[in-house]
C-alpha cells in the first residue's frame, strides 16, 4: 500500500492531488462521527433524542405555560431546533476545530482548513439524518408537505453558510480563546430572535422582512416551508445568502490556506 | 501577524521550496539557506501585535539523502523550531528551506491525536490519518505495528485503560512503521522501557541503513554518536557549527559548560572554535581552582592576623601584670622561673604568629598575581573566539 502523500513533500497532501485531499476530508469526517458515537453509551441515538427532548421542553414552555399554541407548534419547534442546532454546532465546532489542529502542529503538519471542513461536514451528516427522521415523522403522522428539491436547496445553502461562518471564526477562535466564549453568547441571543420556537406568522407583519434578514431566521423559515408548507421558497433571500456565504467562505478559506504555516506560531 | 513588515524578497511563501534538478542529481535531500524564524512573545491576543523574537536566524546547512544528522544545542536554542520549519509546520520569515520534491519530511510523533475513549485499533487509524496516511495504508502494516508495540489483545480495549508505557509503545510503533522519507526525531528516543528502547533504536538503525534521511534532536551524546555522522550545533537560535558528529558534540558540550560560567560568546568555525574553546575551558578550570585557593588563602591571612593580634594582646597583658608585680612585691624564686617560662611562651607565640601572617600575606600576593595573569590570558582567548 502506498502512502497517501507518495508524491508529496513534507508529509502533507499535495494541493494538486485533489482526490487525495477529498479522501482525507472524507476519512477525517468519518473519524469525527465515529469518535462522537463511541464517546456516549447511547451513541447516535442522541442525534434523535437531543432534538426530541429539547422540543418537549420548549413545547411545555411556549405552548403550555405561555399559551403560544397553534396546530403545528410541536413540528415548528422540532424543525426550528433541528436547523438551529445544526447551525450552532457546525459553527461552534468548526470554530473550535483549529485548537486540536494547533496542538497537533507541535509536531505534525496538518492542513487547517481540512479540520474546519470535516467538522462542519460531520455536523451536516447528523443534520441530514435528523432531517430524514423528521420527514419520516411527518410521513407517519400524515402532516407536512415535503418538497425534496426545496429541502436539498435549503440544506445546501445552510451548509455553505455554516462553513463560511466556521471558516471565518475558526481563525479568530484559534488565536484568541475568548472568541469561543463570545460565540456562545451570540448563539444565546440568536436562539431567541431566529424563530426557533415561533413561526414567521407570529412576527408582526412590518417586521417580517427585517426578521428574514437574519440568516438563521431565514434558514429556519425556509426549512419549515420545504417540509411543512405548500409554498415556494424565498429564492431572492436564499440566493443573496448563498452569494454572501460564498464570498465569506472564499475569504475564510483563503485566510486558512494563506496563513496555514503562520498561525501555529501564534498559538501557545 | 504584525511585528515589523519583513521585506518581500526575504519572505518565502511558507511552503518549503522544491530543490532543483541539479541539487537532486547531487543527492541532496534538504537545503536550508539563510533561514530565520520569528516567533511572537507574550500570551493571548497580545501575541498577535506584540513583539517577536528571532527563534532561529541565519541557518545554513545541507542534508544528503541517506544521511543521519544530529541537531544539538541547549534548551531554547531553536532545535525544535528548526525541525518544525523543515517539516513545513511553520514558515520561515527569511531565507528558505528546500526539500527534494519526491521526499516527504515529518517529525516522529508517537501517539499524535490519540483519543482515550477509542480503542488501540481505532487510534492506530486515527493517529495515522493525522500523520497523512489513509486507512488502507495502515491495514497492511497493522499486525506489525501491534506486535512491535507488544500490546497483544489490549489493542481492542480503549486507550484510556492502557498504562502510560503501553500508550507510548503503541504510538512509537505506529510512527516508526510508517516513517516519512526524511524522518525527524525530536527527543523521543527515550520512550518506553529499556527493552523497547533497544528495539526502537534497532529499528531506527535499520531505517538509517536503508538510506532514509534522518535528523535527530537529542541530549544523549552516545545516541547521537551511534546514529549520526554529522552534527548541527545551535545556540540561542544561531548556528554555531556544522561538522563531524564528535566535534559537534564537543562544541555543544563546551557551550553548555560555558553557560555555567560568566557568559562568553562562542562563534566561528568548528575545528578552530573547538580548539580555542578547549583551551579556554582548561584555563577557566584553572582560574576557578586558583580563585578557590586565593579565597582559602585570604581566610588563612585573616586567621593568622587574628592569631597575631591575640598573641600581641597576651604579651601586653603579661607585661602589664609583670610591671604591677615588680612594683608591689618581688616574686619568689619559683615565681621568677614561672614568669620567665611564660615570658618565653607568649613571646614565642607572638613571633610564630607574626611569621605565619607574613607567609600568608606573601602567598596571597603571589596568587593575586597569578590570577591577574590568567584573567589577561582569558580575555585574549575570548577576543580570539569572537574573531572566529
Amino acid at each position: 500500500m502506498t502512502k497517501m502523500h507518495e508524491h508529496d513533500r513534507l508529509g502533507r497532501v499535495r494541493r494538486s492531488v485533489g482526490l487525495d485531499r477529498l479522501r482525507y476530508i472524507y476519512h477525517l469526517t468519518a473519524l469525527r462521527i465515529h469518535s462522537e458515537i463511541r464517546n456516549y453509551s447511547l451513541g447516535f441515538l442522541w442525534w434523535f433524542l437531543d432534538p426530541l427532548i429539547n422540543t418537549a421542553i420548549l413545547y411545555v414552555v411556549t405552548a403550555v405555560i405561555l399559551q403560544m399554541r397553534n396546530e403545528d407548534t410541536a413540528l415548528n419547534i422540532l424543525i426550528g431546533l433541528l436547523v438551529f442546532r445544526f447551525l450552532q454546532s457546525a459553527i461552534t465546532k468548526g470554530a473550535g476545530s483549529l485548537r486540536p489542529a494547533f496542538k497537533l502542529s507541535e509536531r505534525l503538519y496538518v492542513p487547517k482548513y481540512v479540520f474546519v471542513i470535516s467538522d462542519v461536514l460531520a455536523e451536516a451528516f447528523k443534520f441530514v439524518i435528523g432531517t430524514t427522521f423528521v420527514i419520516a415523522l411527518l410521513w407517519l403522522l400524515g402532516g407536512g408537505d415535503v418538497s425534496a428539491p426545496q429541502v436539498l436547496i435549503v440544506t445546501a445553502v445552510a451548509f455553505l453558510f455554516s462553513l463560511a461562518c466556521a471558516s471565518l471564526v475558526s481563525v479568530a477562535a484559534g488565536l484568541v480563546r475568548d472568541v469561543q466564549v463570545a460565540i456562545q453568547y451570540a448563539f444565546r441571543l440568536l436562539f431567541f430572535v431566529s424563530g426557533t420556537f415561533f413561526s414567521l406568522e407570529q412576527v408582526p407583519t412590518e417586521w417580517q422582512t427585517t426578521f428574514l434578514l437574519n440568516p438563521f431566521a431565514l434558514l429556519i423559515q425556509e426549512y419549515r416551508v420545504a417540509l411543512m408548507l405548500p409554498e415556494q421558497l424565498n429564492y431572492a433571500f436564499l440566493v443573496l445568502l448563498m452569494a454572501v456565504s460564498l464570498i465569506l467562505l472564499a475569504f475564510g478559506q483563503w485566510i486558512l490556506i494563506r496563513y496555514d504555516r503562520v498561525l501555529p506560531k501564534y498559538v501557545i | 501577524m504584525r511585528g515589523g513588515k519583513p521585506k518581500k524578497e526575504e519572505v518565502t511563501s511558507g511552503r518549503p521550496r522544491e530543490l532543483s534538478a541539479n541539487d537532486i542529481a547531487q543527492g541532496l535531500a534538504v537545503r536550508v539557506t539563510r533561514m530565520g524564524v520569528k516567533l511572537p512573545l507574550g500570551r493571548g491576543a497580545s501575541r498577535l501585535w506584540g513583539r517577536r523574537h528571532w527563534a532561529l536566524r541565519d541557518i545554513n546547512f545541507e542534508v544528503q539523502r541517506g544521511e543521519a544528522i544530529g541537531v544539538l544545542g541547549n534548551n531554547g536554542s531553536g532545535k525544535s523550531s528548526l525541525l518544525r520549519a523543515i517539516a513545513g509546520i511553520i514558515s520561515p520569515d527569511e531565507g528558505e528551506i528546500g526539500v527534494a520534491p519526491d521526499l516527504s519530511a515529518a517529525i516522529l510523533s508517537p501517539g499524535a491525536g490519540f483519543q482515550p475513549h477509542l480503542t488501540g485499533r481505532e487510534n492506530v487509524y486515527n493517529s495515522s490519518l493525522y500523520q497523512g496516511h489513509l486507512p488502507k495504508t495502515v491495514v497492511s502494516k497493522f499486525q506489525e505495528i501491534v506486535e512491535f508495540a507488544g500490546i497483544g489483545a489490549w489493542v481492542d480495549q480503549p486507550v484510556a485503560t492502557y498504562s502510560a508505557g503501553m500508550r507510548l509503545r503503541l504510538g512509537f510503533s505506529l510512527a516508526l512503521h510508517l516513517p516519512p522519507d526524511v524522518l525527524m526525531i525530536d527527543e523521543t528516543l527515550s520512550a518506553g522501557d529499556t527493552a523497547f528502547r533497544a528495539r526502537a533504536k534497532e529499528l531506527i538503525e535499520q531505517l538509517i541503513s536503508s538510506e532514509r534521511t534522518v535528523l535527530i534532536v537529542s541530549h544523549n551524546a552516545d545516541t547521537l554518536r551511534g546514529l549520526c555522522t554529522k552534527g548541527v550545533v545551535l545556540d540561542r537560535g544561531r548556528q554555531i557549527a556544522v561538522c563531524d558528529i564528535s566535534e559537534a558534540i564537543e562544541t555543544s558540550q563546551s557551550i553548555s559548560l560555558q553557560r555555567e560560567t560568566p557568559s562568553l560568546a562562542i562563534r566561528g568555525g568548528c575545528s578552530q572554535a573547538s580548539k580555542v574553546t578547549q583551551e579556554l575551558l582548561a584555563l577557566q578550570k584553572q582560574l576557578g581552582a586558583l580563585q578557590t585557593k586565593a579565597m582559602m588563602q585570604a581566610q588563612a591571612v585573616r586567621e593568622s592576623t587574628e592569631g597575631y593580634v591575640a598573641a600581641l594582646e597576651e604579651v601586653i597583658q603579661f607585661e602589664k601584670k609583670r610591671t604591677e608585680r615588680g612594683r608591689d612585691v618581688a616574686p619568689p624564686s619559683s615565681g621568677v622561673a614561672h614568669a620567665t617560662q611564660t615570658n618565653e611562651k607568649v613571646y614565642r607565640k607572638l613571633h610564630d604568629t607574626k611569621a605565619q601572617r607574613r607567609e600568608a600575606l606573601a602567598e596571597e600576593q603571589r596568587l593575586d598575581m597569578q590570577l591577574a595573569d590568567l584573567r589577561e590570558h582569558l580575555a585574549g582567548l575570548q577576543g580570539q573566539l569572537k574573531g572566529l
